[in-house]
């Protein structure tokens, strides 16, 4: 892994929000500030709805940012115009959840994957298809497959066609959303491990949504939890896992089985009582506060902000600030 | 009484196997290795979705039968009247109503002893030729109302559901207003203002036709400009026009073919109705409803004169609605194996 200190993607205070029924908010992100180094790859994990893919679109900018900013290499990308903003298209690419819906059935795969060449206009028209058989099989597909049309192809094997799609256009950045919760156990390894292969040949940087803990401690430097729209845990990847401080990080990582009996028996689960909250009318304070075991009176009125506790390991609560009377657990 | 078997293999006193035959030297087998070349050429061939969709067609024996059945109809309507020795306006007054396959034998036809093999109709005109030139006549306008739907619903359908918000509203709201006036009343007062005639059928009907494809089509549109293919190719910085035309339009032609051929049948039996009320086709030109309307002043001494034009329209909207049915479950997506 090349790490540098360069920032390619800086969040800052970043939310989305969408109109629903009834004229109400649905805060689907809201406020989440987040740096993404050069070289990395940063982990983002969180159950279902807590606006982990949201976030993913709006650095795609699939969805427009209701506040905050997103800056790619120093520019926000709200202020991008025609030229620079096509160049963001070429440097940020996103694979997609579910290979069976993330590949047109009309076209055949050789032009899918030749498409982002063909609107960027990269390589002759005539060295276009050698490109193409080139990217197939670095992806692990034989070149005769270009012909063919993507429901000749299992999951696994779609989901290659579509890393080959994002990688062709040669980007700097990748958003990875859930790209492997739709394959089995055994074909995850494989995407995961081309991932991996991949990232140090073209020095890409990822941002890798999921919601397997286990598939984001494998493939991640750098971990974010998500809960209800902002981050609740920011830290190494082995620090996370280590020493979760994070009362929901704590509850989630609980959650882990363990692959031997003995120990599976004596694991401790932090079951956590009652259901996420609407995002529509997130609590006031700490959006955890509502089913956190150590809430106290601050947690309900005041929304704790990201900060660092020990040297690279950031944290959104209460109980760690300096201030606290609260014990930290 | 049965006897009782032994199997063979449970015997207690098993022969005894010679394995000193068996002794194998290294080089008794020899690596086939695996053959790069031979793999790939075992590969089945790739198919497109269309042929993929008219291989499954061919299985369905109704549609082919259907499909024959039209390309007859179609062909016939053609041919029949050119062929024929009698003209669809050419009256043999000595020959009024004349049963089914009866020889001619007005003096100074062109047709003088050839069969009428439909009779004739109350002004001595040859059914046979009347029909299939009526065929003609129904067929173009089912084809031609087919063609404007498509003409003016598609882009419609296309621009509401792909630019959506305010324009998509104030569109589909244009379509209810059209849709809410009754399709008849529209029809009938086009026919009463212009002159009647096959372009007047056709451009009542394309008036009012296109709403129900529009419809469809946006609807398509809304949900398939969701989908993760297009927001892929939006992402990679994709131009409006190439998502249209190249991701969405061509995965909403599936359902635009099934509603287009089930358009057809609909089409003729309007142009059949209209004509029967007697505001469609003009007189001498016969179509299949203005044959029918004809021959009901005479239905019960001479059947024939309104039975063969009816049936010539239900056997093709038959045809026509179950080929639909068929190309429908062909290409819905949902139905792939």
């Amino acid at each position: 892994m090349i790490d540098t200190n360069e920032v390619i993607f800086r969040l800052d205070d970043v939310a989305c929000h969408f109109r629903v029924e009834g004229n109400k908010k649905l805060k689907a992100v809201d406020g989440v500030s987040l740096d993404i180094h050069r070289g990395e790859t940063v982990g983002l994990v969180g159950e279902s709805g807590c606006g982990k893919t949201t976030l993913g679109r709006l650095m795609a900018r699939i969805y427009p940012v209701t506040r905050g900013s997103i800056e790619f290499e120093g520019k926000d990308i709200k202020d991008l115009d025609t030229k620079t903003s096509f160049d963001y298209c070429k440097k940020v690419q996103m694979i997609f959840q579910d290979p069976y819906a993330s590949l047109n059935p009309r076209l055949t795969v050789g032009s899918i994957i030749g498409e982002g060449l063909e609107i960027h206009n990269l390589y002759e028209p005539a060295e276009r298809q050698k490109r193409i058989y080139d990217i197939l099989e670095m992806v692990g597909l034989n070149r005769e497959q270009a012909s063919r049309f993507p429901h000749e192809f299992s999951g696994g094997q779609r989901q290659r066609i579509g890393i080959a799609r994002a990688l062709a256009i040669e980007p700097e950045f990748i958003i990875c959303d859930e790209p492997i919760s739709a394959l089995d156990v055994s074909i995850q390894a494989q995407i995961l491990n081309l991932l991996t292969s991949l990232r140090s040949r073209f020095n890409l940087t990822y941002l890798f949504i999921s919601h397997d803990l286990n598939v984001v401690k494998y493939i991640s430097d750098r971990v974010a939890v998500m809960y209800l729209g902002v981050l609740a845990e920011l830290s190494d990847s082995e620090k996370i896992y280590a020493n979760p401080l994070h009362p929901y990080t704590k509850a989630l990582l609980s959650a882990i089985p363990v692959p031997d009996p003995e120990k599976e028996k004596s694991r401790k689960r932090i079951i956590l009582e009652g259901d996420v909250p609407s995002p529509i009318n997130a609590p006031v304070g700490c959006t955890f506060c509502s089913r956190c075991p150590y809430a106290f009176e601050r947690c309900l009125v005041e929304r704790p902000v990201l900060k660092e506790v020990e040297p690279g390991h950031k944290v959104a609560c209460h109980l760690y600030d300096s201030d606290s009377s609260a014990v930290p657990v | 009484m049965k006897k009782k078997r032994s199997l063979p293999g449970l015997s207690p006193i098993a022969p005894p196997v010679d394995y000193g035959a068996l002794v194998f030297a290294e080089n008794d087998f020899e690596v086939v290795g695996t053959d790069i070349e031979k793999s790939m050429a075992m590969v089945r061939p790739s198919i497109s979705y269309w042929r993929d969709a008219w291989r499954r067609l061919k299985m369905n024996k109704i549609a082919i039968a259907c499909l024959i059945f039209i390309g007859i109809m179609a062909v016939g309507s053609v041919l029949m009247p050119l062929i024929s020795p009698f003209t669809f306006r050419e009256q043999h007054w000595d020959e009024v109503k004349l049963p089914m396959f009866t020889i001619c034998t007005e003096p100074g036809a062109a047709g003088i002893g050839k069969l009428h093999i439909f009779g004739t109709d109350a002004l001595g005109r040859d059914m046979w030729t009347r029909v299939w030139s009526g065929g003609q006549v129904s067929l173009f306008i089912g084809l031609m109302a087919a063609f404007t739907n498509f003409v003016l619903g598609m882009p419609y359908g296309l621009v509401s559901g792909f630019v959506g918000g305010r324009v998509d509203n104030v569109m589909m709201r244009i379509v209810e207003v059209i849709n809410g006036i009754p399709y008849l009343i529209v029809v009938t007062l086009l026919m009463v203002v212009l002159p009647g005639g096959v372009t007047t059928i056709i451009l009542a009907m394309a008036v009012v036709g296109w709403t129900g494809l529009a419809r469809l089509v946006r609807g398509q549109v809304v949900s398939i400009k969701e989908q993760e293919y297009v927001i892929a190719a939006k992402t990679m910085g994709a131009s409006r026009s190439r998502l249209i035309f190249r991701h969405i339009m061509p995965n909403t032609l599936s359902v635009v073919i099934v509603s287009l051929t089930m358009a057809i049948p609909g089409a003729i039996f309007t142009e059949a109705f209209l004509s029967f009320i007697g505001i469609g086709v003009q007189e001498p030109a016969a179509s299949w409803g203005s044959l029918c309307q004809q021959a009901q002043s005479s239905v019960f001494m001479n059947t024939y004169l309104l039975l063969i034009p009816a049936a010539f329209i239900c056997l093709t909207m038959l045809s026509l609605n179950l080929f639909g049915d068929a190309l429908r479950n062909v290409l819905d997506p949902r139905m792939r194996k």
